[in-house]
C-alpha cells in the first residue's frame, strides 16, 4: 500500500516538474502553465512529506510554497501581461545541450551510487523504525521544543530575515525605473538595443 | 516491498536534477526562479527522508528554515524581476549581461 501511494506520487512529481522545465504549450501563457504544474508538484511533494510522518511540514508546504509563493509567482505573471512569447527566441545552443547531458549524467550518477546496495546497505532496505515516541513525531509540539530551544538563534535569525526581505522588496518593487539613477553603461546598453543593434547587442558575451 | 530511504532520496535526487536542467536550460527568468524552488524543495525532501532515517526531527526544524529562506527569496526576487522588467521590457535572462562586459 505505502509502495502504491509512493510510487504515485513520486511519479506523479516528477511528471509536474518535467512540465515546468518543458511545458506541453508554447506561447506567451507558457510561464503560467509553469507555474500551475509546480503548484501541482508542491502538492504531491507535500504527500511525501506526509507519508514520511512529517504533518506539520506537509500542511507547511501546501500552505507557504503552493499558497503563499506560488500565488506570488502567478500574481507577477499576471500583473506583467506578457504579450511575446520568451521561449520562442532561445535556440538550442551547444552550451544548452552540454549543460543538459552534464545534469542527466550527474542525476544518473547519484542514483545509481543510491541504488547500489553496497553503498546503502544498512540504511537503504528500510526506513527505520526506531522512532523513540512515534505518536509525537512530527507533531507540532515536538517541533516547537525543538524550534525555541536548541534552534533559537536560527529562529531568531529568522524572523531578521523575513523582516529585511519585507523592506527589501519594497523598496525595490516601488522604485520607478524612469526616476532611478541608472548607470552610463546600462543606458548605452538599452539605447543600442532599443535601436536596431540589437541582433548583435544582445548576443554580447563573447 | 517496502518503500526505503533510497526511494525518497532518489526522488529527491530526481527533482534536484530537472530544476537544475531548467536554470541551466530556460531563459526565461521566471522560470529559472521556479526552478530554484524546486531544487529547494528536493533538499527539503531529502532532510527530511533522513529525519525519520534517524528517528530525529532536527531534519524538520531545518525544513522550516529553508522554507522560510525560500519566501523572503521569492519576495525579494520578485520584486527584481519586476524591476527588471521594467526597465528591460524583457525577461530573458540572456539580455541582462551589463556586469559581464
Amino acid at each position: 500500500m505505502e509502495a502504491f501511494f509512493f510510487y504515485l506520487f513520486a511519479s506523479l512529481a516528477v511528471a509536474t516538474a518535467l512540465a515546468v522545465v518543458f511545458p506541453p504549450m508554447r506561447g506567451a501563457r507558457a510561464p503560467i502553465h509553469s507555474a500551475i504544474a509546480l503548484v501541482a508538484c508542491f502538492f504531491c511533494v507535500a504527500a511525501t512529506y506526509a507519508m514520511l510522518q512529517a504533518h506539520l511540514l506537509a500542511v507547511l508546504q501546501v500552505l507557504v510554497y503552493a499558497g503563499a509563493i506560488m500565488v506570488l509567482f502567478i500574481f507577477v505573471i499576471m500583473l506583467l501581461n506578457l504579450q511575446t512569447d520568451e521561449t520562442a527566441r532561445t535556440e538550442v545552443g551547444f552550451v544548452k545541450v552540454l549543460s543538459g547531458l552534464l545534469v542527466l549524467a550527474t542525476t544518473a550518477g547519484v542514483i545509481g551510487f543510491l541504488r547500489n546496495d553496497d553503498v546503502l546497505l544498512p540504511i537503504s532496505k528500510q526506513l527505520v523504525a526506531q522512532v523513540a515516541h512515534p505518536e509525537t513525531y512530527g507533531s507540532i509540539e515536538e517541533i516547537g521544543k525543538l524550534m525555541l530551544s536548541e534552534y533559537l538563534f536560527a529562529f531568531e535569525l529568522t524572523s531578521i530575515l523575513l523582516l529585511a526581505s519585507i523592506v527589501g522588496a519594497v523598496v525595490i518593487a516601488k522604485r520607478d525605473p524612469r526616476s532611478t539613477f541608472m548607470p552610463e553603461a546600462l543606458k548605452q546598453q538599452l539605447y543600442r538595443e532599443r535601436h536596431g543593434k540589437s541582433a548583435s547587442g544582445r548576443k554580447g558575451g563573447a | 516491498m517496502t518503500i526505503g530511504l533510497s526511494h525518497y532520496l532518489v526522488l529527491a535526487a530526481l527533482l534536484f536534477g530537472i530544476g537544475t536542467l531548467g536554470v541551466l536550460v530556460r531563459r526565461n527568468v521566471l522560470v529559472v526562479f521556479m526552478c530554484i524552488e524546486l531544487m529547494l524543495n528536493a533538499v527539503n525532501l531529502t532532510f527530511i527522508a533522513f529525519s525519520r532515517y534517524r528517528g530525529t526531527m532536527d531534519g524538520h526544524v531545518i525544513s522550516f528554515f529553508v522554507m522560510a529562506v525560500a519566501a523572503a527569496e521569492a519576495a525579494v526576487g520578485l520584486a527584481l524581476i519586476l524591476h527588471l522588467f521594467r526597465t528591460r521590457k524583457s525577461l530573458n535572462v540572456d539580455e541582462a549581461n551589463l556586469m559581464r562586459h
